[in-house]
């Protein structure tokens, strides 16, 4: 079977099965292209990514080698374990969205850029679970993010929003 | 110190019935699972304590090496919450008090390496979360990617999540958004069919306090202080359970009859009858109900003092 490697933008080589790097659809789709156009080959493909570094890349394949056995047991284990499969990979999830906002950030760009989307929707859901419940100033404090509107925008805004901030 | 009033007139069953009994009780179940760490450690010191009395006879042996089994499991169960923490370390004291001198100072030799561990781990991840979670350049953050995370939310967090910048308050302001919480607030009839905004519509029910509003509202409270108690299975912690204290559990496993219950000095009364209708349901055999059962994905969102059940 074919090999792909995968370049993060630090030149770290990551060596992924095709069976894994079908959930990343960039890379299938890339995959899928070069084989219609040359015809099935050996060599392994090369794929650089420039605005993925290692650390994230890492995480993100070992999302897809995670996903890809929890299918193949789904698929091999009676219907009446399914339950109890499907709590596993839950806890297997929460266990993986325990990362620094920082790192959840990266990864969701690095999931948006190859295109997972189940872990995309793990991550929007993080992401979310971290907004929920917080104040204006907590949120912006969470995510870092710099305050763009001016005082008078805001305090209009707040007004308008005030029956959701008590 | 219950024992000193009717320990003349009882005397202690069979030991092979105690163990029986305290084997029903499933402590290596409840002690391994967070929830109820509390309330079977009470259990376990108040078992401790009447078995270190004078008059335990031929019960003290077997059971006592019962106990220090589940002590040492209770040091190696016990989590980083610090209630948990606490009572861990009164439960080895208890221990200590009972055991043989050999006993005592290896399970307090294992909860003090347990505790070093647990600091270690601890100062490694404060440190941890210090190095990496300097502000994110979240700014940049592409407009479907924000409008998914967006969408997940809760029309209260969408609206304090619209004043924190201004992408956001594009994002969050974008009118299909509204949309499905006015239809849930909001009935059909009363629902125009093309309004101005959605988003107007929803300020508009929300600033007049509907009805439906209140109920969304309320459980956003009990959302943000975490998970909803109703629909679990009955357990040692829920209401009509409280009133027997771990003592009366205690004394139940070692005397076997419930006729201590109303001996003892903390039930009196009205209590008495719900003590031991709520004791005879515990003990009967779907044990398995004995202790709070959550789905995975609960634990973390447990509260603190929603499980503080403060008997005795």
């Amino acid at each position: 079977m074919r090999n792909i490697v995968l370049r993060a933008n630090d030149g770290a080589d990551h060596v992924i099965s095709v069976a894994a790097a079908s959930l990343c659809k960039t890379v299938a789709s890339l995959l899928q292209d070069l084989e219609a156009s040359k015809g099935e080959d050996t060599d392994p493909l090369i794929v650089p990514l420039p605005n993925v570094c290692n650390c994230t890349l890492q995480k993100v394949l070992g999302f897809c080698e995670q996903q890809r056995a929890f299918d193949e047991l789904c698929t091999a284990s009676p219907a009446a374990q399914q339950a109890d499969l499907t709590r596993q990979i839950q806890a297997w999830q929460m266990e993986y969205m325990q990362v620094s906002t920082d790192e959840l950030y990266h990864l969701v760009m690095a999931a948006h850029y190859l295109n997972v989307p189940r872990l995309l929707d793990l991550c929007t859901d993080a992401m979310a679970e971290r907004i929920r419940g917080k104040s204006p100033a907590q949120v912006r404090e969470c995510f870092g993010l710099k305050p763009s509107l001016s005082p008078e925008e805001e305090e209009e805004i707040r007004r308008s929003n005030l029956w959701a901030l008590n | 110190m219950l024992l000193s009033s009717d320990d003349s007139e009882n005397e202690f069953d069979d030991p092979q019935l105690v163990l029986t009994r305290y084997k029903k009780a499933r402590y290596e179940a409840a002690l391994s699972c967070p929830h109820n760490y509390l309330r079977a450690c009470q259990e376990l010191i108040e078992l401790f304590n009447i078995v270190a009395g004078p008059a335990a006879g031929r019960v003290k042996k077997p059971l006592l090496a019962e106990l220090s089994a589940d002590t040492r499991l209770a040091i190696d169960c016990c989590d980083g919450v610090l209630r948990n923490a606490t009572i861990c370390r009164s439960l080895v004291s208890e221990a200590v008090r009972a055991l043989p001198q050999a006993k005592g100072k290896e399970l307090q030799r294992l909860l003090k390496a347990r505790s070093l561990k647990a600091a270690r781990e601890d100062s490694k991840a404060i440190r941890n979360s210090q190095q990496h979670d300097v502000a994110p350049a979240v700014e940049q953050m592409p407009h479907d990617i924000l409008g998914a995370v967006l969408d997940e939310l809760d029309p209260f967090s969408l609206a304090a999540a619209a004043c924190a910048s201004r992408q956001w308050h594009e994002e969050a302001s974008k009118d299909h958004r509204w949309q499905p919480f006015v239809a849930a607030v909001l009935s059909p009839v009363s629902t125009p069919q093309q309004p101005q905004s959605w988003r107007e519509l929803f300020c508009q029910a929300a600033v007049g306090g509907h009805a439906r509003m209140a109920y969304h509202r309320s459980r956003r409270r009990m959302l943000r202080k975490t998970l909803l108690w109703t629909d679990l299975p009955p357990c040692r912690e829920a209401p009509d359970f409280k009133c027997v204290t771990p003592r009366q559990v205690a004394t139940f496993i070692v005397k076997g009859s419930i006729k201590e219950l109303s001996d003892s000095e903390d039930s009196e009364g009205d209590d008495d009858a719900s003590a031991v209708s709520g004791l005879h349901r515990d003990m009967a055999p779907a044990v398995n109900r004995l202790w709070r059962t959550f789905p995975a994905s609960c634990k973390l969102a447990l509260p603190e003092t929603a499980l503080d059940t403060g008997q005795q």
